[in-house]
């Protein structure tokens, strides 16, 4: 389904940008490999896409599922402890 | 993200923390029944064992209404409505409209409750303030919903309040908002290794952060679920129609036509119930009859939206003839920019649009407020309690609220349990939630120290949690070859969440302790 | 105006002032916003915008630097809506009719 498909997507992307955040790779200590501006605000328009296109599609029900879906997935990566932050 | 001047930033922290300690544990309070009360139909199905899961309006509706149509005083005959109660059994209450002392619309008539054979099992005369009130079987849901909605408070003053506390939170998104000057460089960062002030901001703030859309839309939509009709409605009906909320009520959401007082038999229900249900795709929430027996009627079906909407559909049926008339928008007559505003208030704040999938994201939801609620209140006291040691009471008080309160609700469902099939749940549902609760706080008092009070609380959760799906089978409720073999997967689900969750809980605790024995003193970093 | 003048000026505004013109504000916006396709519209978008007209009302008052600004802003709302409403009443002091078809 549409939605799913837009849902997994944003994830992956949100995953992406969480490997690259720049301020969460300086505070667990892992040198280099944050994204540069360019590909942060790529990903970014990647996370938000599918959305737009559920909305403009007339779906507002997905459309608010995955924004919603979007929020705690985002809330939970934040959680994950990535290599290094155990210093 | 936004960067306002130093001063401006700073009356935006005070603003922000000071509505946030004042308000905050009430507010928590709103936020956690309600993040259970999304579930509240699945809650009221596993706890009471419901194991029908045909509609009542699809079964049979008509003979018992023109039964009770026959015994019931003409003068109630005015408006009747039918809607599903307990175990998918018929509600009927058959009344007029009438003004209250004040002029406040009421309605008044004789509520019936059905059991599954259809045979009256109550009858209560009454306005509608009177006759509607929890069930022995929905004990639990009822007492849930209510402490979300009014804090058990009385009309006017406990909506009044939980608007109030939705405003709080409306004024700490939009504050957080413009405090956080690095919100989206920040939304990934929770530094563990810090000065306990640093983590316990960086936590609020990352939880804050991500749900920000939400908790702005929530509490929009509470407080005006909760402002509406307590302070909007009195005024613009002055403002609108010289304080007739009658003729407001009218205007909004009335069908009009040319009223033809002959009298005629009600069509057939069950034929419009069967017309309803083919044509939406699902079985009707709610049937509103108006003028019952009269050349006039009309009847109103509401059911979920279609898919992909958020907004209901309702239908309107002739009343006397029982021939679909159209659908109409939720609110209005036809389709309308307002309509359609208020039609999506409920949607919005109950995240029931689109069944489980929604309700799932919902109650994620709700569990991130809880947490920016919480991890509020501790950072407030981290930046202080060092300086000042009269503030340990505080911080003894937000975590019993902050533990006690989903303890107490957990309480309040083994109550429920043991209870119901006694037939005692509405009394004893909230008596064990306030016995856990004073449990809490002596525990709050007497419990030696912050952290083993806090570990402690947080075992008896996980404990409890684990331990409610055994009780309700022991209390005689189905087991899960009968509750699938009915079709009811909710009894199954919600049992398997409460198994996860204690058992998760248990395993961190324990994990927590481990860790705690290991590791060296944690380190400062600088603030950044 | 003294500095602790200027404060309470700004408290009242973004306290009792931001709730009686949200008020305020909301009855009389029911007399003026046109009705929309089902003749609504006037009804029952203050009632939904209500809690947003304080919201704002609150944090223009905390906010704007320019205090007679905030002031004026109020003021003229309370003024201009409060004049809808008591119009109203002093024609017709009988009405139970809409405001407008």
């Amino acid at each position: 389904m549409l939605a799913a498909a837009a849902i997994l997507f944003s994830l992956a992307m949100i995953l992406l940008l969480w490997r690259g955040d720049p301020k969460r790779r300086r505070t667990t200590g892992q040198r280099g490999g944050a994204d540069s501006a360019g590909r942060r605000r790529l990903l970014v328009a990647g996370m938000l896409a599918p959305g737009l296109i559920l909305a403009l599609g007339g779906d507002s029900a997905a459309f608010l599922v995955w924004l919603g879906s979007c929020v705690i997935a985002g809330w939970l990566a934040a959680q994950i402890q990535g290599p290094g932050a155990a210093r | 993200m936004i960067h306002l001047p130093r001063e401006e930033t700073k009356l935006m922290v005070a603003v922000h923390g000071w509505s946030g300690i004042l308000l905050g544990l009430l507010l928590y309070a709103v936020v956690i029944t309600g993040m259970a009360a999304v579930f509240a139909v699945e809650i009221g199905e596993w706890s009471a064992g419901h194991v029908e899961t045909r509609s009542a309006f699809e079964r049979p509706i008509d003979q018992p209404v023109r039964a009770l149509a026959a015994s019931t005083p003409q003068k109630y005959h005015e408006g009747v409505d039918l809607f599903e109660i307990g175990d998918h059994n018929l509600g009927v209450f058959f009344h007029h409209h009438d003004l209250d002392a004040s002029g406040t619309p009421i309605s008044r008539g004789i509520y019936y409750q059905l059991d599954r054979d259809g045979h009256v099992a109550s009858a209560r005369e009454g306005t509608d303030e009177d006759v509607f009130g929890p069930r022995n079987d929905d004990a639990l849901s009822s007492f849930l919903v209510d402490t979300h909605v009014r804090l058990h408070v009385p009309d006017p003053w406990g909506l009044l309040l939980t608007g109030i506390l939705g405003l709080a939170m409306l004024v700490a998104a939009i504050s957080g908002l413009l405090i956080h000057r690095h919100l989206l460089k920040d939304i990934f960062t929770l530094r563990r290794k810090a000065h306990p002030v640093l983590v316990d901001r960086d936590r609020h703030s990352v939880a804050g952060s991500w749900s920000l859309p939400f908790a702005f839309i929530l509490a929009f939509t509470g407080s005006f679920f909760s402002f509406y009709g307590t302070v909007g409605v009195p005024i613009v009906a002055m403002s609108a129609f010289g304080g007739d909320q009658q003729a407001l009520s009218d205007a909004v959401f009335g069908n009009p036509g040319t009223p033809n007082p002959t009298p005629h038999a009600i069509g057939n229900l069950d034929r419009i119930a069967a017309d309803a249900i083919k044509r939406s795709g699902d079985a009707p929430t709610y049937m509103a009859i108006e003028n019952f027996g009269r050349a006039d009627a009309a009847v109103t079906t509401y059911h979920h939206p279609k898919a992909g909407d958020i907004e209901p559909i309702t239908l309107l049926y002739n009343g006397a003839t029982a021939r679909f008339e159209r659908e109409k928008p939720s609110i209005g007559t036809r389709p309308s920019a307002g309509g359609t505003l208020v039609a999506i208030m409920s949607p919005l704040h109950f995240g029931d649009f689109a069944g489980v999938f929604s309700k799932a994201v919902w109650f994620g939801l709700g569990f991130a407020m809880c947490y920016v609620t919480l991890t509020g209140l501790r950072l407030w006291l981290a930046r202080r309690v060092e300086r000042m040691r009269s503030l340990d009471w505080l911080e003894r008080t937000v975590t019993v609220v902050g533990f006690g309160l989903p303890l107490a609700l957990l309480g309040a469902a083994v109550g429920f349990l043991v209870t119901m099939p006694l037939g005692s749940a509405v009394f004893w549902t909230p008596a064990v939630f306030l016995a856990v609760s004073a449990a809490a706080i002596l525990a709050g008092f007497i419990v030696p120290t912050h952290a083993l009070l806090s570990r402690a609380l947080q075992i008896a959760i996980a404990v409890l949690l684990i331990a409610l799906p055994l009780i309700r089978l022991a209390a005689g409720g189905p087991g899960w070859p009968t509750a699938l073999a009915v079709g009811q997967p909710s009894i199954m689900a919600v049992d398997l969440a409460m198994l996860l969750g204690g058992g998760w809980m248990l395993w961190r605790l324990i994990g927590q302790r481990r860790k705690q024995l290991a590791r060296p003193a944690p380190t400062l970093q600088p603030a950044e | 105006m003294s500095p602790t003048a200027r404060k309470w000026t700004r408290i009242g505004f973004a306290g009792p002032g931001a709730i009686i013109v949200a008020i305020v504000t909301m009855a009389g916006m029911a007399l003026w916003l046109p009705g929309g396709a089902a003749g609504i519209d006037n009804l029952v978008v203050p009632l939904v915008l209500v809690p947003l007209i304080w919201a704002l009302l609150f944090f223009h008052a905390c906010l704007d630097r320019n205090l007679a600004r905030v002031v004026v802003l109020s003021i003229g709302l309370l003024v201009l809506h409060g004049g809808l409403v008591a119009h109203k009443f002093l024609d017709k002091p009988a009405v139970t009719q809409e405001a407008h078809p």
